[in-house]
């Protein structure tokens, strides 16, 4: 028979109990130490909101405090050398820019610094859905007016080579679009400037940046570069359903696929190659706990924000997709990448 | 919500208890912030914000946006007591505010720079609230044809500074345009004039540079002078002195209202368009004040007006550079996009929903930038008492204690240790430029403005066509930059013979004919050092496609013209053989001001080796107990007090108080477990 007091006395014991639960799910590793997370962007950016949003809900599941360093330069590339190089005893870690690492890897093959997968990943934030975004105000609607418009559509993108321009180029030649591309404006903020006073015709965006921006009604989407489920342009049209039969073509299917691999692994959360094994799954487990705290996911929907978490062994195996396509396509990539087509 | 609501909803929130008190946190926070050499707005920006997760939305808008509001009236005062400014919006301030010291005036200048500030400020966020109806219009006026044509007229400015001596003006303006070119620029992603150096792919970072131009390079004279920090004048470091100084100053400012108005007017409008940047307003509106000033031959020696301008403009520049963020979300400037995203951390929504409905935290921002600027100029006119006792120390232990401070705010703005050799390396050449009397505020200017002419030039062409600069808004300025031009041209040309043209070296420049002949010596080297590099440069760039070399090629023609038409006005003014004479006696330790400049040098490039041997608070101590006791001539245990105390306050300001982890050195990362190498 069990007394009320034992059954008192075991819910008192339940409640601290749990709290500490959270904090050693993946904790006891890192009681009392101290994790750098370090951001290759700017103070203000969209992934340095991430980063302060879980640092909190991750020091809670990890017992540790989470330092948040800031290492703009080279469009991520220092940050990413600066995890590269950092001690792997799973204290340092931070986000990449995979997909522009990747990207850049391709003209430079030599650096290892470039290959995603000679990371220690431990998983993914989230992968923003890529929307082509036109002005509210013109008459484009669909992909349809951007074929019919009888002249070449202006297309603003920030440097030969970057994200924007990849997009621009990729999808251009997939659908078939007769484009002019604008290059040179310093940042996202300077394109979508550049598209509200109507000297470009269109730009491809991250979902979020454009957000603000769609909801006020001076942008419109147009397309998305895959299913996306997000408030404002669930059920857009994808770029695969407006090529329709032109992804026949072998060619244009690899580009394709390869440029869509490089945007589903997005910027995942790494670490230097070579951290032990036991600190690299405490790390990825207190993180998969983070990505699905309550409160985590509380502070991200006020700021208008979502996560779309893949555990780091997804990812890799992502990695190692686009590491195998075909050395055809590779060179083509790598051709666009280097800005020669 | 209507108007009246909104101001009255903004006025109730900003004084209300719960927020109040964040507001002056704030202020009080960037005014500290901006005392450091080499913090800036957007650091202050940066720190603030990892407080904003805790914070209700009112508290935080106040906090964060009176922290920036303040960074410039910090920066003023270290600019005009210890010539080094605090930021790269007070570097225009060097050029009057620390001569003002050495007459013995520093408390003048404080109080009129605070007071013109305050209404600059105040200016600015009165700007905005009457622009708010037709913000979206006003801030999409400006396209890449508009800011090339502003652009343009900024760099005419040049030609004003330095109507003395335009040749040399104009070198130092090129020079600037030149460094503006380093870096991915232009269409391609490919690197131009980086050769082959990671750090310079984004091009030269603005605030190191300007740490050396304007901050190292004033530490070369008064380590050369010995004595004490500001120029002997007992009285002049008198407390009592300096608040009665006070009380005029503000005086002297108010005086001065029609320079206020003028320089508030362009600051708000640099302040509107985005990418153009606090220092430029600062820049321009000194030149403006010596351009229509009845006494511009002044300018340099102590002109309050040139003091009063730039503090005016850049506190103005709040305001406007509100206007993008607020109506479109779309951020001005990279302290604005902090901004943007501490909106988002509170949930708050930019553009239509906020110019409409959320008019009252609006004029909550307006009331916070009018009323952190009266908290930080209140606060610093308390602080311009002690700090200016301390100028009335010795050199051999101020100096290092500035250097210091110089290192660490250069590395600590982007954790580069190459940051501080770049620091180093403008601060030599912003000696020997200031020495030479080429215009570091030209350089500036083309350093700045270079990027901006660059890009939109770049997308002008791509949108417009060749004759983009014609159409639209930009004509008229156009009309303006080139009338502009012509006018001062055709001043200065009649000036100089009018005054019997002063020649290469003028007399008020050096009466000494010693002191002529080692200047000319100086000179000759170099101009010959700037062909060679600007040759070596058009060489680099003479194999990229046009889009990346056509900037580049544009200023480096005329640069290698002018420097060759200089270099044989001063070959024919200086003796022959005298170049080659006159270095060996330098290299002799014959002249005592060069030698004591080396040893500075030396000293400064040790320590940045020992930083990055063994860590930056190992490398600091060395630098001030070298400095101090080696060749200060200070007692051996005084300067190590003064060692250990520099580390310990590095140590408590930045680790612990901001979180920045100082460099380790690399002989503890190896031990750490880094793979340095």
């Amino acid at each position: 028979m069990v007394s009320r007091r034992q059954v008192l006395g075991g819910a008192f014991l339940a409640i601290p109990g749990c709290l500490l639960a959270r904090g050693a799910m993946g904790g006891a590793a890192f009681e009392g130490e101290t994790i750098r997370w370090i951001v290759p962007y700017d103070t203000g950016g969209g992934y340095d909101e991430y980063s302060r949003l879980i640092a909190p809900v991750l020091e809670a599941h990890t017992g540790a405090r989470v330092d948040i360093l800031n290492m703009p330069g080279g469009g991520g590339i220092r940050g990413a050398v600066e995890i590269f190089r950092s001690p792997a005893d799973g204290l340092h870690i931070g986000i990449v820019n995979a997909a522009g690492l990747m990207a850049q890897g391709l003209a430079e093959p030599d650096r290892e610094e470039m290959d995603i997968s000679r990371y220690s990943i431990v998983g993914r934030v989230a992968a923003e859905p890529r929307v082509l975004v036109v002005n509210a105000k013109s008459d484009f609607a669909t992909v349809e007016d951007l074929k019919t418009a009888g002249r070449p559509i202006v297309c603003g993108v920030t440097g030969l080579g970057g994200a924007t321009y990849v997009d621009a180029i990729v999808a251009a030649k997939i659908l078939g679009l007769d484009q002019k591309v604008v290059h040179g404006y310093e940042s996202s903020s300077d394109l979508r400037l550049a598209l509200l006073r109507g000297d470009i015709d269109m730009v491809w965006s991250a979902y979020g940046s454009a957000y603000d921006s769609m909801v006020a009604g001076d942008f419109r989407a147009v397309l998305s570069k895959s299913a996306a489920e997000e408030e404002l342009i669930a059920g857009l049209t994808t770029v695969e359903e407006a090529a329709g039969a032109a992804l026949d073509d072998p060619q244009l299917r690899g580009l394709f696929d390869a440029w869509l691999a490089l945007s589903e692994i997005g910027r995942p959360v790494v670490g230097p190659p070579g951290i032990p094994a036991e600190r690299l799954d405490a790390l990825r487990r207190a993180f998969d706990a983070t990505l699905s705290d309550p409160v985590l996911l509380e502070a991200v929907a006020k700021a208008n924000r979502e996560l779309s978490p893949l555990p780091g062994v997804e990812i890799a195996a992502l990695a190692d997709r686009f590491a195998k396509i075909d050395p055809d396509t590779r060179a083509l990539l790598a051709e666009i990448v280097r800005s020669e087509s | 919500m209507t108007l009246l609501e909104g101001i009255h909803g903004g006025l109730a929130l900003a004084l209300s208890v719960e927020t109040l008190p964040w507001l002056g946190l704030g202020a009080a926070f960037g005014l500290i912030v901006g005392v450091i050499p080499g913090l800036s707005g957007h650091f202050a920006m940066a720190m603030a914000v990892t407080f904003l997760y805790s914070m209700e939305p009112a508290s935080g808008i106040v906090f964060i946006l009176a922290a920036h509001a303040t960074v410039a009236q910090g920066g003023v005062l270290t600019t005009i007591l210890f010539s080094t400014p605090g930021t790269g919006q007070n570097a225009a301030t060097l050029l009057d505010g620390p001569a003002m010291r050495d007459k013995g005036e520093a408390g003048l200048a404080v109080g009129a720079v605070m007071t013109s500030s305050f209404l600059g400020a105040l200016f600015g966020a009165v700007a905005l609230a009457l622009l708010l109806p037709v913000l979206r219009e006003v801030v999409l006026m400006f396209g890449p044809a508009e800011i090339f044509a502003l652009s343009m007229l900024g760099l005419v400015f040049i030609a004003v500074l330095g109507r003395r001596d335009l040749l040399r003006s104009l070198i130092a303006g090129l020079i600037g345009l030149l460094l503006a070119m380093v870096g991915s620029g232009g269409a391609a992603w490919n690197p131009r004039l980086s050769f082959g150096i990671d750090r310079l792919m984004d091009g030269l970072p603005l605030v190191p540079v300007i740490l050396g131009l304007f901050a190292v390079a004033e530490m070369f004279k008064p380590w050369g002078r010995g004595g004490t920090f500001a120029k002997e004048n007992a009285q002049a470091s008198s407390f009592l002195h300096a608040q009665t100084q006070m009380m005029r100053g503000a005086l002297v400012a108010l005086k001065h209202w029609s320079l206020v108005v003028r320089s508030s007017i362009i600051g708000t409008i640099i302040g509107l368009i985005p990418g153009l940047g606090s220092s430029t307003a600062a820049f321009i509106a000194y030149a403006h004040a010596k351009q229509t000033s009845p006494r511009p031959e002044t300018f340099g020696t102590g002109n309050v007006e040139g003091a009063i301008a730039p503090e005016t403009a850049n506190n103005a520049v709040e305001g406007g550079a509100l206007a993008s963020t607020l109506a479109f979300g779309i951020p001005g400037s990279s302290s604005m996009a902090i901004l943007l995203s501490a909106f988002t951390i509170l949930g708050m929504q930019t553009g239509p929903v906020m110019l409409n409905e959320g008019v009252d935290v609006i004029y909550l921002m307006i009331f916070t930038i009018i009323l952190g600027n009266l908290i930080g100029s209140v606060c610093g006119l308390f602080m311009i008492g002690p700090l200016v006792r301390l100028t009335a120390l010795r050199t051999s232990l101020v100096v290092p204690w500035i250097l210091v401070l110089i290192f660490t705010g250069a590395y600590a703005g982007e954790r580069m240790l190459t940051d501080i050799g770049i620091a180093l390396l403008f601060g030599v050449f912003g000696y020997i430029a200031s020495l030479l009397r080429y215009s570091r505020a030209a350089l500036l200017i083309g350093f700045v403005l270079g990027e901006a002419v660059d890009r939109n030039l770049n997308l002008g062409l791509q949108l417009e066509g060749p004759f983009f600069f014609l159409k639209g808004l930009a004509l008229p300025l156009t009309a303006v930059t080139v009338l502009f031009l012509v006018w001062n041209l055709v001043r200065t040309g009649g000036a100089g013979s009018a005054t019997g043209r002063t020649g290469v070296v003028s007399a008020e420049q050096s009466p000494d004919p010693e002191d002529r002949g080692n200047r000319l010596a100086l000179e000759t080297l170099f101009l010959g050092f700037l062909g060679v590099v600007a040759a070596v440069a058009l060489v680099s760039v003479a194999g990229e496609s046009w889009s990346t070399a056509r900037t580049p090629v544009v200023v480096l023609l005329p640069l290698l013209a002018l420097t060759a038409v200089q270099f044989l006005r001063v070959r024919r003014a200086a003796l022959p053989g005298q170049t080659r004479q006159r270095t060996r006696s330098a290299l002799a330790a014959e002249f005592p001001a060069f030698s004591r400049s080396l040893q500075l040098l030396g000293a400064c490039l040790t320590a940045l080796a020992a930083i990055a041997v063994l860590g930056h608070y190992v490398g600091v101590a060395a630098l001030v107990f070298g400095l101090s006791g080696l060749l200060g001539g200070e007692w051996r245990r005084v300067a190590l007090l003064s060692a250990v105390l520099a580390a310990a306050t590095i140590y408590t300001i930045f680790e612990v108080c901001f979180g920045i982890d100082m460099y380790r050195g690399l002989v503890f990362r190896a031990f750490l477990g880094w793979r340095d190498f």
